[in-house]
């Protein structure tokens, strides 16, 4: 056969042997289980105690309190053996009171019930307020701590930003520089050209103001025109002189010769007038130009000196500039928009930064104190407490209460004695206090001993006992008095009437008292009863349809326990039948709904 | 060159195809190999009704702990599955004891009357379970049958669709082979067990695999008719999914996948053939 074709038929073969294997397996985890039936039944209470022997003091003989009292039977000073009446409690008002105190009791354990599962709720609102706390707390610290790393991200590309400007910025700048560099360099250069270009003009403008000047200073060359002509005129002047010498002497026909000569002379003397005004005329003009080119020289001095002053001083200007530029150098970046605004940008970073740490801190420390608030505990009530301890009282009373009722309402003498003291009136109401104190006059001794007050529950005066001493039983021995300790409020005092010649003063002696309850419908073993939350339930074995056919399943069932002792329960107002298993043990821990089995089957 | 191309594309978009068709399965795989906490982590949108959902592909934590529980720890499991494994196997086996000679009769009876039936067949082949729901159920409880493993086999025996599924089988033999048997025999019997049979085999395990599948996965009818969990199966036990046992959830469900896969690998050819078969008679008719 292909293995394709034997694939299905050995995966059958395979489901069929874990069939096998997985019903073997499960078997192991069932729960074996012990079953029982509720039975009806009494629960006994055994109360042990031990003490010591003395000598009988004066006994208090107690009533249950806030009951009417029917009759006092008896005087103060009379003699009264052991089981007289004392007194008779009317029976309607036991009844009321017993009524009264097993209402208080109920409702005191309800109350119990109640603030047991507040409790719970209370803790389990506690803790998941204290789960929503923790969890907000995380939350907000994982929340703080993003938004930090958010801001301190924002600052740090804020920062990369405002590097990258300024880099930006030192990249033009360096642009900007060489370029300014350059700028200045020329300017200096250009400065230094026209410094040069002023220097060299003025030395031009000076020195053709001063050539000008001096051409201007320049006397005309020597002329011997005017000697000439002065000799000429001189000459002539001889000649004419001579003439009118000649003249005078007498001699004729000089007159033309003198004419012409005054006339020669005449115009030689205005051309030397002439020549003088021209040469005063070209004198003063002269003059006049050097004057002239000396304003001019003076001006083209103070022209060009300022103008070179004004290019020197350019020139230091552009030098100074550049000196400055060259030395001065700082990454300023003030006049860049770009690295302000990142350098802006940045400091709002840091600001949000900062925000953002105070606020996770704020957060942090409100999420802190929410979650000590939600971690805090409750100052715890002592009410269940209280109710537990007064039920217990309440109870004790109720014992006594019961234990009148059945007796009639009689109050006996529980020893021979004299009635020292009457507490009690007809018609009045019974007290907290003792009701008769008695003297032992049968030679008698008493037992003590202590009993917790959940013990004393069970005893009252009355009762008998039985008292072990010397490794003999005395039977039948009655309790006298149950008095709650003042100073110890969790122990309660037990008297036992010790005839005489029985056991000696100062021996030591344990107490058994035995006390059984009524009759109860339902009586469990106290392994079969669980408690959760305050309320007591059992688990019953139910027969149920599952996939595996009928199964025997626990089934949870609420039940009401009315009184236990060590190892019983009796329970009421239950579901539970006649017939229910209950289940009293197990191998293993139960729950509702888990499979079990009796342990008997696997024998 | 072209052809090599479009050849290639066609093959990787089939693929894709494949791996659509697939991925539920795988889902389940990687599912029942998951914890517990990472699927209810994953799955947690689906049970808070709030929060993301997502599938678990890859397992970040592998874990055998879900199939150890299971198959050791699970008696239950192992019920529902032989309950499956029954009704299954009942059902088949009856439809091949009643739909196999339907068919035939279907095939070989010629005539109106033949044609209104066949057409009846057909009309009530195509009826969803709900229509005849109410009449069922009102069937089997006079029947006594409710709550019972035969109240979901009987009805379920009797079946159309094999029927027809069988009928397209036997119409695409042909006739000349009948005629050819008829020369050697009359009997019709003779000739639907040498001639039909063999024949329509294809057709025939094609018909029983599709039914398997089926009644594999069969939900309405137990969940209508079986109130005992004993009888339950798996389709019906295979319990609310919560995040507290989803793991258990796809375990379960990979588990049951098996059986089906291991037989379809089984009769893959088989279907093919037959429905190939079943194609070449609608042709022909």
């Amino acid at each position: 056969m292909k293995l394709k074709n034997r694939g299905i038929l050995v995966f059958l073969a395979a489901m069929l042997l874990m069939t096998g294997v997985s019903r073997a397996a499960a078997s192991f985890t069932v729960a074996r289980v012990e079953v029982e039936e509720p039975d009806s039944g009494k629960i006994t209470h055994t109360v042990t105690g031990s003490g010591m022997v003395d000598n009988m003091k004066e006994q208090a003989v107690y009533a249950a309190a806030d009951v009417l009292v029917a009759e006092v039977s008896v005087k103060q000073g009379q003699n009264v053996s052991r089981g007289d009446v004392l007194a008779r409690l009317d029976s309607d008002s036991l009844r009321d009171k017993t009524d009264s105190l097993s209402s208080e009791i109920e409702m005191m354990r309800l109350q119990n019930m109640e603030l047991a599962a507040a409790k719970q709720k209370e803790a389990q609102d506690k803790n998941r307020a204290k789960t929503r706390a923790g969890e907000d707390y995380e939350s907000t610290v994982s929340e703080g701590r993003r938004k930090m790393d958010e801001a301190k991200e924002n600052v740090k590309t804020a920062k990369a930003k405002v590097k990258e400007a300024k880099k930006q910025a030192k990249k033009q700048s360096e642009n900007d520089y060489k370029k300014k560099q350059e700028e200045l360099q020329a300017a200096v250069k250009t400065a230094e050209k026209a410094y040069e270009d002023a220097k060299e003009q003025e030395e031009d403008a000076v020195l053709a103001a001063k050539r000008a000047v001096e051409d201007a200073a320049k006397t005309p060359a020597v002329s011997y025109d005017d000697e000439i002509l002065q000799m000429e005129i001189n000459e002539k002047q001889r000649e004419l002189n001579g003439l009118y010498k000649r003249k005078k002497e007498g001699e004729e026909g000089l007159d033309n010769q003198i004419r012409a000569l005054e006339k020669e002379l005449g115009t030689l003397r205005l051309q030397q007038q002439e020549k003088e005004n021209t040469r005063k005329k070209q004198e003063e003009e002269r003059k006049q130009t050097l004057a002239r080119a000396q304003e001019d020289y003076s001006r083209t001095v103070k022209k060009y000196a300022k103008l070179v002053k004004e290019a020197k001083e350019k020139l230091d200007t552009a030098n100074a500039d550049l000196k400055k530029f060259l030395e001065g150098e700082t990454e300023d970046f003030s006049g860049n928009e770009a690295v302000k605004a990142a350098e802006e940008a940045l400091t709002d970073a840091e600001k949000a930064l900062e925000e953002a740490r105070r606020q996770a801190g704020e957060e942090k420390r409100q999420a802190k104190r929410n979650l000590e608030d939600a971690s805090s505990g409750n100052p715890e009530s002592r009410q269940e407490e209280m109710n537990r301890i007064q039920m217990t009282e309440k109870q004790k009373q109720l014992a006594m209460l019961e234990a009148a009722e059945k007796n009639g309402g009689k109050i006996t003498a529980q020893m021979d004695g004299t009635v020292t003291r009457i507490q009690l009136e007809t018609g009045q109401r019974t007290g907290e206090s003792a009701a008769f104190l008695m003297s032992c006059t049968s030679g008698g001794m008493s037992f003590t001993t202590e009993i917790s007050r959940e013990d004393a529950v069970y005893v009252t005066a009355g009762d008998t006992v039985t008292l072990m001493a010397s490794g003999k039983k005395y039977e039948e021995l009655s309790v006298v008095s149950v008095e709650t300790d003042e100073e110890k409020t969790d122990a309660v005092k037990v008297t036992v009437y010790v005839p005489e010649d029985t056991i000696s003063p100062g021996e030591y002696a344990d107490m058994e008292l035995t006390k059984t309850s009524g009759e109860y419908p339902a009586i469990l073993p106290i392994s079969a009863i669980h408690t959760e939350n305050g309320k007591n339930f059992v688990y019953v074995m139910a027969l149920e349809e599952t996939v595996l056919g009928g199964q025997y399943v626990a089934k949870c069932v609420d039940v009401t326990v009315a009184e236990r002792n060590e190892s019983s329960a009796a329970v009421t107002n239950s579901e539970l039948s006649s017939d229910s298993q209950v289940i009293v043990s197990s191998d293993q821990m139960v729950s509702e709904g888990e499979r079990v089995r009796l342990k008997e089957d696997v024998q | 060159m072209k052809r090599y191309i479009t050849r290639i594309l066609t093959s990787v978009l089939m693929v894709l195809v494949c791996a659509v068709s697939c991925f539920p399965v795988l889902v389940l795989l990687a599912g029942s190999l998951a914890g517990t906490q990472e699927l209810s982590a994953a799955l947690n949108g689906l049970f808070a009704d709030k929060g993301r959902t997502y599938l678990v592909l890859v397992p970040s934590f592998p874990t055998l702990r879900g199939y150890v529980e299971l198959l050791l720890d699970t008696p239950e499991f192992y019920v529902v599955f032989w309950n499956s494994v029954k009704l299954t196997l009942g059902i088949v086996a009856g439809q091949l004891f009643v739909a196999v000679p339907a068919a035939w009769g279907f095939s070989r009876w010629h005539g109106k009357l033949s044609s209104i039936l066949f057409y009846l067949y057909t009309i009530l082949m195509l009826l969803p379970f709900q229509v005849t729901m109410l009449s069922s159920y009102q069937m089997l409880d006079r029947l006594n049958l409710l709550d019972t493993h035969a109240g979901i086999i009987l009805p379920a025996v009797f079946s159309t669709f094999p029927v027809f599924l069988i009928y397209r089988s036997f119409i695409g033999i042909p006739e000349e082979l009948f005629e050819a048997f008829s020369l050697e025999s009359k009997s019709e019997f003779l000739l639907f067990s040498y001639i039909g049979l063999p024949l329509a085999k294809q057709g025939i395990k094609a018909a029983v695999l599709l039914s398997v599948i089926e009644c594999w996965n069969m939900l309405e009818q137990p969940l209508l008719f079986l109130k005992t969990p004993y009888l339950w199966p798996f389709s019906l036990y295979i319990p609310g999914i919560s995040s507290r046992n989803v793991q258990y959830s796809f375990v379960f469900s990979f588990l049951v996948v098996i059986p089906v896969f291991l037989l379809l690998s089984w009769g893959r050819d088989d279907i093919q053939e037959g429905i190939g078969s079943m194609a070449g008679a609608v042709g022909k008719g």
